[in-house]
């Protein structure tokens, strides 16, 4: 076997694709990557393993490992699929919502390694009297999603040792009798990723200010006269959710 | 190749009595709320290749008040395949953005090709002391210097497998590749220590200075230290860094130090981590014995 044939046949082994260790020992390699990949996992994903238990979370996670394999250097970059492919996976029969809890896990892991926009203050004041012709600008580094089913609360409860004492984890187990769902935002307070629960109307407007619509299409001709929306707009920009206003056309 | 090139690029060096401790995500907060007394913090470059971030904008705070070592683990200098673009660019960006006083990765594999996708193989994978294997070390070593416009060292890995066929022992074929990249050595004496015993070799003492004689003096640019942990009825002791640096550790580092000089000094934790007192008394130890060497030196 020469030696680039000698590598691939190592790594398949690493995989799990085949069960002929390459020299005696290799299988020390193998146990470490493992462990790695679960550990990676592990951070990636803390409210997935917190919701199916550390053993069932190994499963999976050396379940992805074999399937997806590897494919860059970084460890913090394996698993960014891992929420898609719950999907497929059996545990999805018995845990339904656990694909959604996974891209929340996912997405507060991009946010903390994403650019996050610093608040141009100074650019709000093209918010004149023609409200057709500027729009807000959204963060470019958060995440919000609708989902159907209760993840904030999820997430919240979670964090906690005992998620079933928790407030959020009751609210969580009555909306999934319910078959309801949550929005989520996902923003950086500090150094870390925040999960907060946004309602539906505060979900289309962030999506019609990603979509670059006018303040005036989306809020109203009238909006600056309306109180709910400066303490609304106030609010985005202390989360640091809009980071700034532009003129458009 | 262009060594002179590759190594033109000027950084601000360490005194050879350097010590550093490798920093972790847990000890990120106590390093932020005060600046330690260390001479440079050891982090995995990979754990910041990230375009930005909470991770990145911390290493930025930190390399403005510590000097910064960037140690890779993922490279795979050993591969057969070359190390890919999207890597370098994000270790060069890295680089630019720490301005650190070592660039390093080990001397293994991680990066083969299957089914005509390349995989990594995420660990330290050994290579087989060969004339092949030479040829692909210096060409992903040279590669790298020459796009980081800047030398690199490698380091010495643990292995637990043994190849049959090899044309070098370890320490001639490391002579050979700084001979032919001009790059730096990393002394990794925990995994000359894990090799000797997992090798079954009766006289430690006889192994390191054998293998230490044979390596150029001038190419060793820093000595990394850490502890293992035995397995399976202590058959094998694995390399995993999760425990302070063993009293036979400090023995043999201390050899070292009396044969090759004081050299830039990292205490590697990476599992089990202590607190970080307990990490800096670590260091402190490391000083110590450093200073026994300068002490040794002047009197002679």
């Amino acid at each position: 076997m020469n030696l680039s044939d000698y590598q691939a046949h190592f790594l398949q082994f690493l995989f799990g694709a085949t069960s002929e260790p390459v020299l005696p020992n290799s299988e020390v390699y193998r146990f470490g990557v493992e462990v790695k990949a679960v550990r990676a996992l592990e951070q990636s994903y803390p409210t997935v393993r917190a919701l199916v238990g550390p053993a069932d979370f190994e499963g999976l996670a050396l379940d992805y490992f074999q399937m997806i394999r590897k494919q860059s250097g970084d460890w913090s970059d394996f698993g960014w699929g891992f929420p898609s492919w719950i999907i497929s996976n059996r545990i999805s029969d018995r845990v339904p919502y656990l694909s959604d809890v996974a891209r929340l896990d996912n997405y507060i892991g991009r946010v903390e390694r994403s650019q996050y926009e610093e608040v141009n203050v100074d650019s709000f004041a093209v918010i004149g009297e023609d409200l057709a012709s500027c729009s807000l600008i959204l963060n470019k580094g958060l995440q919000f999603f609708r989902s159907m089913y209760p993840v904030v609360s999820i997430w919240e409860a979670h964090k906690s040792e005992t998620p079933k004492d928790t407030l959020s984890f009751a609210q969580a187990k009555r909306m999934i009798a319910r078959g309801r769902g949550q929005n989520a935002l996902i923003y950086r307070a500090g150094w870390k990723g925040m999960a907060e629960l946004i309602p539906e109307k505060d979900l289309l407007l962030l999506e019609s200010v990603r979509n670059q619509r006018s303040i005036a299409e989306v809020f109203g001709e009238d909006v600056l006269k309306d109180t709910s929306f400066t303490h609304w707009l106030q609010d985005m920009i202390a989360k640091g959710v809009i980071v700034g206003a532009k003129a458009i056309h | 190749m262009s060594n002179r090139q590759a190594t033109a690029h000027s950084n601000p060096e360490l005194k050879k009595t350097a010590v550093g401790v490798g920093l972790r995500s847990e000890h990120y907060q106590n390093v932020l709320e005060q600046t330690p007394a260390l001479d440079f913090l050891e982090v995995h470059s990979e754990n910041f290749f990230a375009d930005a971030g909470i991770a990145v904008d911390l290493l930025q705070e930190v390399s403005a008040s510590t000097p910064i070592s960037l140690h890779g683990t993922s490279a795979g200098l050993g591969s057969v395949e070359a190390v890919p673009d999207d890597y370098l660019k994000k270790l060069k960006r890295l680089v630019d953005r720490v301005d650190p006083i070592l660039v390093s990765d080990h001397l293994c594999f991680t990066w083969a090709r299957i089914g005509g996708r390349l995989f990594h193989g995420g660990d330290l994978l050994p290579i087989p002391f060969t004339e092949d294997s030479l040829r692909h070390a210096v060409n992903n070593i040279d590669r790298i210097q020459q796009y980081l416009g800047r030398q690199i060292a490698i380091e010495n890995v643990c292995a637990y497998i043994e190849y049959d066929q090899s044309d070098f022992d370890e320490a001639s074929f490391l002579g050979e590749i700084v001979a032919r990249t001009q790059c730096g050595l990393i002394l990794d004496i925990n995994n000359l220590m894990v090799n000797a015993r997992n090798g079954q070799v009766s006289n430690l003492e006889n192994f390191v200075d054998r293998y230490v004689e044979s390596l150029d003096y001038s190419a060793i640019t820093e000595i990394h230290l850490a502890g293992s942990t035995p397995v399976g009825d202590e058959e094998l002791l694995i390399d995993d860094h999760a425990r302070p640096v063993s009293e036979a550790g400090w023995q043999i580092y201390q050899r070292v130090l009396n044969a090759v000089g004081p050299r830039p000094t990292l205490i590697e934790w990476d599992n089990n981590l202590p607190s970080w007192r307990e990490l800096l008394g670590e260091a402190s130890k490391a000083r110590k014995a450093q200073r026994q060497v300068l002490r040794r030196e002047r009197s002679l």
